[in-house]
């Protein structure tokens, strides 16, 4: 798993033009505009789909990307209807950099306005659209999200893909990094008393930090390294409670593809539209 | 002003402030902290100030933030830290002259240029005050490309509009220290970036700016001490 992680994230900029053709679409005026999507990752030398149609939220998005993910389970926990064009993020499109300079996903279109960055992705997404607000409104609770999400940023999330990266004595001691900045994350937990960061259901924190928890059994791969539910045992109790939530299931990731996926990645030639068929 | 000078390992931790004060963490040559400076400065806060010495960081300060960073607000026993959520924290709770953006679009936009600055400028910065003479030219043509990108961000007199808002005082401590760069070449030109130094110059003309600036000679001094691994973060301070 040591380079996983590394070429999952690949940003190589497209240097050849490769052809690629457009899987065959029906076109057909009855059809919703999402049905003329294909799934497949869109690469380099690929034509650009279509702008979305007047009203339609798109979503650029890539199958494994854990930053893409926080946003479609904020687009899940909203409500919010929106179509998906996949990107390949090793062999990008060149047309993605006109809509997004840093053509990195996710990204949102939407009657012709563009939002990308993640957390910037949901933050538009949480007060634009209506249902249940996932951002807190007074000062302080929406500056503790900032904090813990700093905290997140700088301790904890760059340590799980440490551990992922890492073996022996560096490993354990990114290991014993990630359970410090875990920590934090447990405390407050039990300050708060609620099952989730968001309060009695899950707000804009649970999201944001989900994938990297989903994908925990993928990230922490030796024994030595599995987190105890005797240290986290808010954390554990999070865990299930989140599981359970049916935005969370809608979205979940298959991790039997994505082990697939991660050793593609390995091997040196990620493959984004693994487990797809060929209509897809 | 006793606390004017940094203070460090084995300090005592200062007394909270008294109720209803605004104390701020800072460091006098931290342009993360000078971007919630500028918001206080604009807002007409009053507040005051405990400049801490970030390569011997005093004990209690890892107490107040895990983070161990400037800029820390803290006020009625609540903390906050880290630049931008200071900065929103401080709209919150002073609502009066509100510069983050209400519209969410705006403020999208707004966060999407800053992370344009954090993806396409702030490394390349960094890698060039620091580079080797060889090093120079392959830098500053990423660092030169970059900054284009914020350059065409900047389609009004300010880069919040007709006035001076978040994103001007978030971007702005990074063009106050360009001078740093002089020495290994690079001059904000007005023929390359037309709409970035008009922008300078407006925004230097602003009480708030002002009230925060160091002159180029400070900031070239400051990172001296910096580059030579003793940052003095008191340089300045009159005895």
């Amino acid at each position: 798993m040591a380079n996983t992680i590394r070429t999952f994230f690949a940003t190589t900029r497209p240097t050849t033009l490769q052809a690629t053709t457009l899987p065959a679409l029906r076109r057909s005026g009855s059809t919703p505009a999402s049905t003329m999507l294909p799934k497949k990752a869109f690469k380099t030398g690929s034509t650009a789909p279509e702008p979305p149609a007047p009203g339609v939220l798109r979503l650029i998005s890539s199958r494994f990307c854990p930053y893409a993910h926080r946003t479609r389970l904020v687009l899940a926990a909203k409500g919010i209807d929106y179509e998906t064009v996949n990107v390949c993020l090793k062999d990008r499109p060149e047309w993605f950099f006109a809509i997004n300079p840093l053509a990195k996903v996710p990204t949102l279109q939407h009657d012709g306005k563009v939002v990308y960055e993640s957390l910037v992705c949901n933050e538009y997404l949480d007060r634009v659209f209506p249902g249940r607000k996932l951002l807190p409104e007074e000062p302080l609770e929406k500056a503790r999200i900032g904090m813990l999400q700093a905290i997140w940023d700088a301790k904890t999330q760059p340590n799980f893909m440490k551990v992922n990266m890492s073996k022996g004595e560096e490993q354990l001691k990114a290991f014993v990094a990630l359970k410090e900045g875990l920590t934090l994350f447990e405390n407050h937990l039990v300050t708060s008393g609620t099952p989730f960061f968001g309060g009695d259901q899950p707000g804009f924190l649970d999201y944001s930090i989900w994938p990297w928890f989903e994908l925990r059994d993928l990230l922490l791969v030796n024994d030595v390294v599995k987190l105890q539910e005797v240290e986290f045992p808010k954390l554990f109790a999070w865990l299930s409670a989140m599981y359970d939530r049916p935005e969370v299931k809608t979205v979940a990731f298959d991790l039997d593809v994505f082990a697939k996926y991660v050793a593609t990645a390995i091997a040196g030639n990620p493959d984004s539209d693994i487990g797809l068929g060929d209509s897809d | 002003m006793p606390y004017e000078r940094a203070m460090k390992t084995g300090s005592a931790c200062p007394p909270p402030p008294g109720p209803g004060k605004l104390r701020l963490y800072s460091q006098r040559f931290c342009p993360y902290a000078q971007r919630t400076r500028l918001f206080l400065a604009a807002k007409g806060i009053e507040h005051e100030t405990i400049n801490v010495n970030l390569k011997e960081k005093p004990e209690w300060f890892f107490e107040k933030t895990p983070i161990a960073k400037v800029p820390v607000l803290e006020k009625d026993g609540k903390i906050v830290y880290e630049s931008l959520v200071c900065n929103e924290y401080l709209d919150g709770i002073y609502p009066d002259k509100c510069i983050t953006p209400s519209d969410p679009l705006e403020k999208a936009r707004q966060s999407m240029v800053l992370a344009l600055w954090d993806a396409k400028v702030v490394e390349f910065y960094y890698k060039l005050v620091t580079a080797k003479e060889d090093e120079r030219p392959a830098l500053t043509k990423q660092f030169v490309d970059g900054l284009q990108f914020i350059e065409n961000a900047l389609t009004q007199p300010f880069f919040s509009g007709d006035k001076a808002g978040a994103l001007d005082y978030n971007l702005w401590p990074f063009f106050e220290r360009l001078c740093v760069l002089k020495h290994v070449g690079f001059e904000l030109s007005v023929d390359q970036f037309p709409k970035l130094s008009a922008w300078v110059e407006r925004m230097m003309q602003l009480p708030e700016v002002k009230a925060c600036y160091f002159p180029p000679e400070l900031h070239v001094q400051f990172g001296k001490t910096m580059m030579s691994g003793s940052p003095d973060y008191d340089i300045g301070l009159k005895e």
